[in-house]
């Protein structure tokens, strides 16, 4: 027996995603191909991303995915909890 | 001894142990290396080198503590630049990543970017003339233009094909206190400054750029 994914649940990884792709990746997936494009997850294509060096100053990333006619956009923003008792933060 | 004096020695002591930069709370490091790159041509031996540094700071306090895991480091510097004469001219190239370049070289069998992994490379750096291969997949990305002014002209080179008559002979990172290298690569492409970080296609995303690259992966400040 299969079942679909919930449109939600889809949503809810893409979001997820957004963090192990790019520029400083939680989980680096090594999901690129030989030319450095980004593979799909799912069903759903990767279009677009947005992660150079004027992101990166911010601490910005974010991607375009084609899914079922639609563009959905994931990012994520300081992604780094800041350490407790750290009186010497990340230069 | 009176309360005043206690209070006094137990201040002192505080202090002194978050001057040292260690305590057993959190641990802060900043590392320069230079990365040098040598590749061997039929003209003979070129070599680029630029210092990079690394810095990451890490407490033993988190709200949710994995063993060997901390906060990614920061890189700083540029992209190597190894002229090779008529040949062209070669960029090892700099990312978010680049800091394995340090780790790959001189390893801990603790986490690098935990407390005690940040101690290692502190202790590792009061001797800042350790040299040591960067190998494998830490080697770094590596470009060439076909045309210099062209920043759409890059193209991605292997390490195993170089081009006729080349080859990669090493690359070495060395522990130095030498500061970070900057102003080279400017010096090869005029174009960067105006990309101010951006794509080399010129534009705001990824798409269409070539290999998804962008100014940080020449200047990473």
């Amino acid at each position: 027996m299969t079942s679909s994914l919930s449109s939600e649940l889809f949503n809810a990884i893409l979001s997820m995603d957004a963090y192990n792709r790019g520029y400083d990746a939680s989980i680096d997936l090594g999901v690129k191909d030989k030319n450095g494009n980004y593979l799909s997850i799912g069903n759903a294509t990767i279009d677009d991303d947005k992660g150079d060096a004027a992101a990166q100053s911010i601490g910005f990333y974010a991607l375009a995915y084609s899914y079922d006619g639609s563009t959905i956009i994931s990012f994520r923003g300081t992604d780094n909890a800041p350490s407790l008792f750290n009186p010497l933060p990340s230069v | 001894m009176s309360k005043k004096k206690i209070f006094s020695g137990a201040l002192v002591a505080i202090v002194l142990v978050i001057a040292s930069g260690m305590t057993p709370l959190f641990a802060y490091g900043s590392w320069n290396y230079r990365l040098t790159v040598e590749v061997e041509t039929p003209e003979g031996v070129k070599t680029g080198s630029a210092v990079r540094q690394v810095s990451n700071s890490a407490s033993i306090i988190k709200i949710l503590d994995l063993p060997d895991v901390g906060n990614p480091a920061n890189v700083k510097g540029e992209a190597v630049v190894v002229d090779l004469g008529e040949r062209g001219v070669l960029f090892a190239l700099i990312d978010d990543r680049s800091y394995h370049e340090l780790y790959s070289a001189f390893p801990t069998k603790r986490g690098a970017s935990t407390v005690w992994g940040i101690l290692h490379y502190n202790y590792l750096y009061l001797w800042p003339w350790r040299k040591a291969p960067v190998s494998g997949r830490y080697i770094p990305k590596m470009v060439m233009f076909e045309d210099m002014n062209d920043p759409k002209s890059v193209k991605l080179v292997s390490a195993n094909e170089l081009g006729e008559g080349m080859r990669l002979k090493s690359v070495t990172a060395t522990l130095t206190m030498m500061p970070v290298t900057w102003g080279v690569v400017d010096g090869y492409l005029p174009w960067l400054k105006k990309l101010k970080g951006g794509y080399l296609h010129g534009g705001f995303t990824s798409k269409g750029a070539p290999y998804g690259l962008h100014g940080g992966n020449f200047k990473r400040d």
